[in-house]
């Protein structure tokens, strides 16, 4: 009888403890960009975890249990959306059992929702036929900073609003971030003046929003059909093409498969230009401003080279 | 002429009822317009085979066949609840007519504390690896021999309550619960009582992108007359090793899960029946997968001249090739040795599997 009691008394102490949140707001972000915001935005005050490394693809993320317990613990949940992370959140969401984050609860944040444009909405009928496209629109959007600074303002509300006591820090925080980025800017963009001029092609839809704010030229996709191994014949239309073209410099994400792209890149004698995919995809990269100055860095990179040769 | 006008006629007053009806139904909100958002997310799965085999003449295992069609709703009830319906449609051969059954039946809740899960109806019992998977999840065309003979061919479902909830561990602990009907094949279904089982898995990260998963599943329910205290009891073991490449988008993966299944014996037994079976996968490209599979099930299948039962060994090997263009198809062909022990009996068979998905299909479990 005394060993029941005992039992139960280290089980109900253990749920107390499991169930006892710390003062720290507990913030999950699905991507690693949305994660740097979160740590920039809620500086001490917030314990962020990460779901999907930088190293990896968003796309395809394994939903490994070890993710749904991070969830189980948090305050707040902030994702891409735009069904970006449709293969595995909603399986996480209901292993993490988690009240608090549940869709429509005060924890779930919808990053997507701040965006006042998203690029490439499909019109007209869309099926499978056109691959494993994104119904909702290009959800690559935190690649253009002047995104992320909506974020950062959005973040900073609902931060407020589930931790009153901060709520001034966090909008502070998410000013100085904005501040940051608007100083950065003129640099970025100046950085790329010249690829202005050059033709881009990219690997996959991912570097939309990016080319789009750099205002590139974007003649080609290696990947025309999003999730699909390109075909033979597409890969032979776009050398084609690429061979028709001076200067031309190709970008794809490390993660992408880089036998077809240095394929392409050989065959046209165009420069490659391998990108960090995310925040934290390669060495030297881990904060968000890091991270667009290594993208903006290694497009001039190329474009310079392309330009000697 | 009057004819002419009354075609006319009635030809003008369709149109502007066409018309009408079609306003009424882009601005109301009951049978169609806003209404459909709130429709549940609808898909298909289809599962086409074709099989022969060397030794066996059975129609199961030589013809072309729906190995199985399976249609899914899921949906948010409320604020509190989710629910999902799953009905399955099966041919067991090309002789046969279609089994029509409902696999799920389901509402699960979303608002239970202390990190608890509830769910009501008709669900997968969480026994093991295998039994909680669809067909089309299968990595192998055939379900191991260790999981049929014990679980069933198709898993086990039934009519009842579960409750989950994670153990306050520093690593993934799930611990689940389940009180159903007992009316499962692996149990006595003419008598009443009920079944009940519980499941725990833990899981660690290895490393940044690979896991291994531990699991213990245990069910009992209503015994035919030869079980021990009229009671069926069934252990199960697991051990799942995964890992994906982080750093090539769909780049190489392995899958390898090792299951072992100890039913409790009978009265009349004169050994223990046991189960095991080993499946390995490996994305060696892109778009393509190998699995080597082996297992031995021993199984109560001869009677000695006193009517007791004595045990047999059946092996199993397995290889096969699958090539998965995209995420919603992919066509599988597959080797399969059985062997039995003693008996010299064998059944070497080769397949062909199809297998696609249509609609907004949920993803899968880990």
């Amino acid at each position: 009888m005394q060993f029941i009691k005992t039992s139960l008394l280290v089980i109900a102490l253990l749920a107390v403890t499991a169930s006892c949140s710390f003062a720290e707001l507990k913030v999950v972000t699905t991507i690693s960009d949305l994660a740097c915001i979160a740590e920039a935005v809620g500086g001490s005050d917030v314990e962020v975890s990460l779901l999907c490394p930088g190293h990896r693809d968003p796309h395809f993320l394994p939903a490994k249990p070890s993710l749904a317990h991070k969830m189980s613990k948090a305050d707040l949940l902030c994702y891409n959306g735009l069904e970006l992370e449709i293969g595995w959140l909603p399986l996480l969401l209901n292993k993490a059992r988690n009240p608090r984050i549940k869709p429509g609860s005060k924890g779930d944040m919808d990053c997507s929702t701040v965006l006042e444009h998203v690029l490439d909405v499909p019109g007209g009928n869309i099926d499978r036929a056109m691959g494993d496209i994104h119904a909702m629109g290009n959800p690559h959007y935190t690649l253009n900073p002047e995104n992320a600074v909506l974020i950062a303002q959005e973040m900073a509300f609902r931060m407020g609003q589930l931790d009153t006591e901060n709520r001034d820090a966090y909008q502070l925080r998410a000013n100085a971030f904005a501040e940051e980025i608007a100083a950065r800017l003129p640099g970025w963009l100046k950085q790329l003046e010249k690829a202005q001029t050059k033709s881009i092609i990219i690997y996959h839809s991912h570097w939309n929003y990016f080319t789009h704010w750099q205002n590139l030229n974007v003649v080609g996709e290696i990947e025309n059909r999003p999730g699909i191994t390109p075909s033979p014949r597409h890969v032979h239309d776009i050398i084609e093409k690429g061979r028709n073209i001076e200067e031309v410099v190709i970008i794809a994400a490390q993660w992408d498969h880089q036998e077809i792209a240095e394929k392409v890149a050989d065959r046209i004698g165009a420069q490659l230009a391998v990108l960090p995919g995310q925040s934290g995809a390669q060495e030297g990269t881990d904060n968000y401003f890091d991270f667009i100055d290594r993208l903006c860095s290694k497009v001039a990179e190329a474009v310079d080279a392309a330009g000697r040769e | 002429m009057y004819k002419i006008i009354q075609v006319l006629s009635l030809v003008v007053i369709t149109m502007l009822v066409l018309s009408a009806s079609s306003e009424a139904a882009q601005t109301s909100s009951t049978a169609t317009g806003v209404s459909r958002l709130m429709n549940p997310a609808i898909s298909m799965n289809g599962l086409f085979l074709g099989t022969t085999s060397r030794d066996n003449t059975a129609p199961e295992a030589n013809g072309i066949f729906l190995q199985e069609a399976e249609i899914q709703f899921s949906s948010v009830v409320d604020p509190f609840w989710t629910a999902e319906l799953i009905v399955a449609w099966e041919q067991p051969d090309n002789h046969s007519p279609y089994d029509t059954h409902i696999e799920v039946a389901s509402l699960r809740s979303t608002s239970m504390p202390a990190g608890m899960g509830l769910t009501l109806g008709k669900f997968f019992l969480p026994f093991g690896k295998h039994a909680i998977l669809h067909p089309h999840q299968w990595a192998f065309v055939d379900a191991p021999l260790a999981v049929d003979e014990f679980l069933g061919d198709y898993g086990l479902h039934d009519v009842g309550l579960s409750v989950d909830m994670l153990l306050p561990t520093p690593w993934y602990s799930e611990l689940i619960a389940y009180v159903t009907d007992g009316q499962l094949g692996v149990f006595d279904k003419n008598n009443r009582d009920l079944s009940y089982g519980s499941r725990l898995t833990n899981t660690w990260d290895l490393s940044m992108d690979g896991t291994l998963e531990l699991g213990g599943s245990f069910i009992t329910g209503p015994g035919h007359e030869t079980a021990k205290n009229g009671q069926k009891k069934i252990f199960g073991a697991d051990l799942t090793y995964k890992w994906s490449s982080g750093s090539i988008s769909q780049g190489p993966a392995v899958n390898w899960t090792n299951e072992i299944i100890l039913p409790e014996a009978d009265n009349n037994a004169t050994g223990n029946p046991y189960g095991i079976y080993s499946h390995f996968q490996y994305r060696f490209d892109r778009d393509w997968w190998l699995g080597i599979a082996g297992g031995i099930t021993r199984e109560k299948s001869i009677y000695d001249a006193f009517g007791y039962e004595s045990l047999c060994s059946w092996n199993e090997s397995k290889v096969n090739v699958t090539f998965v263009p995209s995420e919603f198809s992919a066509i599988r062909a597959e080797i399969a040795l059985q062997e039995r022990e003693n008996l010299s009996e064998k059944d070497l068979k080769f397949s062909i599997q199809w297998n696609f998905t249509i609609g907004s299909h949920p993803a899968h479990l880990y």
